[in-house]
Formats: structure tokens, sequence, C-alpha cells
């Protein structure tokens, strides 16, 4: 088994973050997993994606241009799409993109997810994310709930952020639920 | 865990005593690791107001018998370099992290690996070596952190530790194994000549004869390092191996990723997958070279081209040695460089 997604958004979504959550949720699972992040000169509202790769076996490359899952979070992520593998998963936070389709890549299993009517009943705009990362774990069964669970807020409490466990926590689950 | 801060881990946990450095992206965690833990845990951390000091400060620290450690990529390496000459002929043990950037010049902050030449042949003045360990996954930058302290106080001699900006900010699980590190006697440090003759540390001599002297004995030295320190990792490696991919650090776990690709189709290919890159395995590479004359070698570099030099001279025959090589901080795909293999009908 070897597995790869893209998250690819803007500085500020938080797409650094949810990899991290669900590359710690791998290892729980005592899978090998590499995590990859755009690193440099980013910024909010700057280019920021990062790669996960998940395997029953040793890792070799980390770097993946043709990723099996692509989470698009918003309008110029949707440059990866040309280079997701036959036949893989897009989801779309459609309420940031022009686009709720891939092109001619009639392939492609698309999930578009209206984030803005969600973040206002959750009453924050912060946590796209996570709604998108819980869409991502329903449709593809990778890794449970429990233990990503576990490792959002192993993640929250390192960085100093446990208070917003709580919201983070409800997003997974919307998005977890929403399909 | 980042590749860097399992680096910077390890350091500790080898009991580092003393680290200089100054900021460089993509090597910046290492001191911003240290600068949170060492403190804490008993060591020295400085800042430094530059490479050059950073560099002179482990060169006194190691003088002084700590087990000292300095980091920085491209440019700052530079900076250090007339220093390293001197800790060379000084016979001092450190560990310096040269976690590789896009060059020359200012360059960028992606991964390469085009500080090669300058790392493995030199970089400063004069006839000297230094061990040169490549890890290419996160565990092994831990691993051979540790032991990096350990070769640099047994042959009292600089050790690098040469990663990429890959290695340096990619994220996996590591096992922190607890292990007491192998400390050692150092009865020529200069810790206070009270009671005993001094110690003199001096990398400098005006008598030709007496240089001379010296550098026999630097490379007596050497060549015991080569005889013993020749670390690398064989995959699929058989007679009937059509081509032996070579590399090292992150171009070396992506030729994992080739192979794999290759055996479902079909395709024999091998790897030998560099760790020491000084001392280099010129022998095993000549070996295989010999006894498997139809095999063929492709090395995959982030770089022009500079390992490839000496696979050629190991393997003696040009003809058999093909190169890839991407720069300015791009790195290769396994998918671009199997097509490389199949375009040029390697395998």
């Amino acid at each position: 088994m070897l597995k790869s997604i893209i998250i690819a958004g803007a500085g500020g979504q938080g797409n650094i973050f949810a990899g991290e959550v669900f590359a710690v949720a791998v290892l729980k699972e005592n899978k090998n997993v590499t995590f990859y992040p755009s690193y440099g000169p980013q910024m909010r509202g700057g280019k920021s994606t990062c790669t996960v790769v998940i395997s029953d076996e040793e890792i070799g490359s980390p770097i993946v241009n043709t990723p099996d899952v692509l989470i698009v979070m918003n309008e110029p992520s949707f440059d990866f799409i040309k280079n997701v593998r036959r036949d893989g998963l897009v989801i779309i936070n459609s309420s940031l993109t022009k686009y709720h389709d891939c092109g001619e890549r009639k392939d492609l299993r698309i999930i578009n997810v209206n984030t803005a009517p969600i973040l206002e009943k959750l009453n924050s705009p912060k946590v796209s994310n996570m709604i998108l990362l819980g869409v991502y774990l329903k449709a593809t069964g990778i890794v449970s709930m429990e233990n990503t669970l576990a490792a959002l807020k192993e993640k929250l409490e390192e960085e100093g952020k446990g208070k917003f466990l709580e919201i983070n926590r409800q997003a997974l689950m919307v998005g977890y639920n929403l399909f | 865990m980042k590749g860097n801060e399992a680096i910077a881990e390890a350091a500790i946990r080898a009991g580092l005593n003393f680290y200089a450095g100054y900021p460089i992206t993509p090597a910046t965690e290492i001191l911003e690791y240290l600068a949170r833990h060492l403190p804490v845990r008993g060591g020295v951390f400085v800042q430094a107001a530059s490479e050059i000091e950073a560099i002179n400060m482990v060169y006194g620290a190691a003088a002084g018998g700590a087990r000292a450690m300095t980091s920085s990529s491209g440019p700052g390496m530079s900076l250090k370099m007339e220093c390293i000459s001197y800790i060379a002929l000084a016979e001092l043990p450190c560990v310096i992290v040269d976690i590789m950037r896009g060059g020359p010049g200012l360059g960028d902050i992606q991964p390469a690996q085009s500080d090669y030449f300058q790392i493995v042949k030199g970089g400063g003045h004069g006839d000297y070596r230094l061990i040169v360990l490549a890890p290419s996954t996160v565990q092994e930058a831990y691993d051979l952190t540790f032991e990096s302290f350990l070769l640099a106080d047994r042959w009292r001699i600089p050790v690098i530790i040469l990663g990429d900006g890959a290695l340096g900010q990619v994220k996996e699980g590591v096992d922190l194994y607890d292990k007491a590190p192998v400390l050692f006697e150092k009865p020529w440090a200069l810790s206070g000549a009270k009671g005993r003759k001094p110690n003199k540390i001096v990398p400098f001599n005006l008598e030709a004869l007496e240089l001379e002297k010296m550098n026999l004995a630097l490379q007596n030295k050497y060549r015991a390092i080569e005889a013993q320190e020749v670390r690398f990792e064989n995959v699929n490696i058989n007679s009937k191996t059509k081509l032996i991919v070579v590399a090292y650090g992150t171009c070396g776990r992506i030729a994992k990723s080739i192979i794999k690709m290759a055996v479902e189709k079909g395709l024999d290919i091998g790897l030998i997958r560099l760790i020491s890159l000084w001392p280099f395995p010129h022998n095993e590479i000549r070996y295989l070279a010999r006894n498997f004359p139809s095999t063929k070698f492709l090395v995959v570099e982030m770089s022009a081209g500079q390992m490839v030099e000496d696979v050629r001279l190991s393997v003696s025959d040009d003809t058999r040695v093909s190169f890839f090589g991407r720069m300015g901080g791009v790195v290769p795909a396994p998918e671009e460089i199997l097509r490389e293999i199949e375009r040029k009908g390697l395998c």
C-alpha cells in the first residue's frame, strides 16, 4: 500500500496544520508516513502546500508529483489537478473556487464541499481545513477518526493552542458526517 | 519530527556540550531546536553574529575538549571554509551540519546537492579530508548524527552531516532510542595546564619539513579512515541487474521509489546508496563494475553532476556511466528518472 495526498491552498488556511494532524494520525496506526511542506518565504495568502505519503513499507520519495488525492483549498490550486493520478480523488473547497469540476480529467472522482455555510454555522471562519480533512477521512477510510482526534489534540497542545480543540473537533466531525 | 529537529536531538543525546550557529533556511530549525533544548539539558548555546564567528567558536570549544557543533547551508558553509581547514590540521573533533540548498551565489532555499565538491573535495585550502555522512531519511539523520560525535572524537576529525532542504524539512516518525554516548578521554585538550605540561594546538609551522611531517600524519590517518569507515547500502544488486543507480541523501531515497516502479515494469534496476561520501566506496563500486561487466551505472544527483566524477573514477569506463540531475532546487520525480532510463535504453 502506497498512498499520497497533496493539500494545496494559501498560507493561513491551515493546510500545513491539517497535513501534520493527518500524518500524526497515520503514525498512530503504525504505518510509515512522510510529511513534506512547501517551505520558504511563505506568508498569509501566498502559496502553501504539503505532501503526505503513507505506506506499509519503507517510503522512497517523500515528494510526489502524482498524488492519489488532492485537496484544493483555493482557486490557484487547480493547477495541481492535471498531475493527480488516474482515477484519483479531488476534494474542492468550492466556496472559494470558480470551478467545481476537473475539466478534461473525466476520470477523477470529485467531491465539492461548500464550506461557507458550515463555517457560518460553526461561527468560525478558520476551520475549513478540518472540514475538508473530515471529508477526506470519510471518503478514503485511510485512518480512524479516533486517531485523528488524538492527533489533533496532540498537535494543538504542542503548539499551546489547546483552547481551539473543540472548534477544530467540531469542524472535523461535520466534514466527516457530510457525505 | 523534522530532519533538522532529529539532527539537533541526536546531537544533544550524543553529549553535545557546545553549539554556535547563525540562522539560514533550510537549516534554521537545528539552531532553533538547540536554542530551546540545549541550555536546559546541560549544554551551551550561542547564536553567533555570523557563520565565521560560529565556526571559530566551535574551533575553540573543540580545542577545549567539548563536543561541539555548528550548522548552516550553502552561503554560510562557504564562509566557514577557512576555519574548517584550520580545524582539520589542528586535528580537532567537531560536527558540522550542511543542509544544502540551491546555488551558486545566494541561490535559493530549495533542496540541492550542489555542495558535493565543496564538502567532499575540500572547500577550504590544503590537503585535508573530512568524514562526510549523507543521511537520506529522518531516522538515518538521527542515527548518523549520534554516531558522528563518536567518529569525530575517535579520529580527531571534523565530521560533516551532509543533508539537503528536503531532508531538513521532511517530517517522519523517529525512534529516539536511548543509548549512552561513548565518551573519549582528551588528554590533548586545552583544559587548563595546572599541574601538567601545557598542551599546544597549532595548525601552523614555518618549517617546510615539519609541516610536511604534519601532513604525512594526516594522510596516514586518512588512509586508516578509508579502510574502516566506508558506508553504503546495496539494494537489489545481483548478476541480473542491468543498471545500478548511484545516489545519496534525498536522491538515494527517491532511487528506492524508482526500483519499486521498475520491478512493476519488469526492469532490473539496482541501487548503491552512498552513506559515507568520504571515505567514498571506490573499492565497492570497482568490484561491482568488474564482476558485472555488462552492468551500466546511472548517477542521480540534484546538481550538474559532481559525484558522477567519483563514480567514473571507480568504474574506469566512462561509456558505462550516465548522469541524471536537476539543479537550482528542483527535486527530480521518480517517474522522470525512470523515463530517462527508458529513453536512453539503459535498462
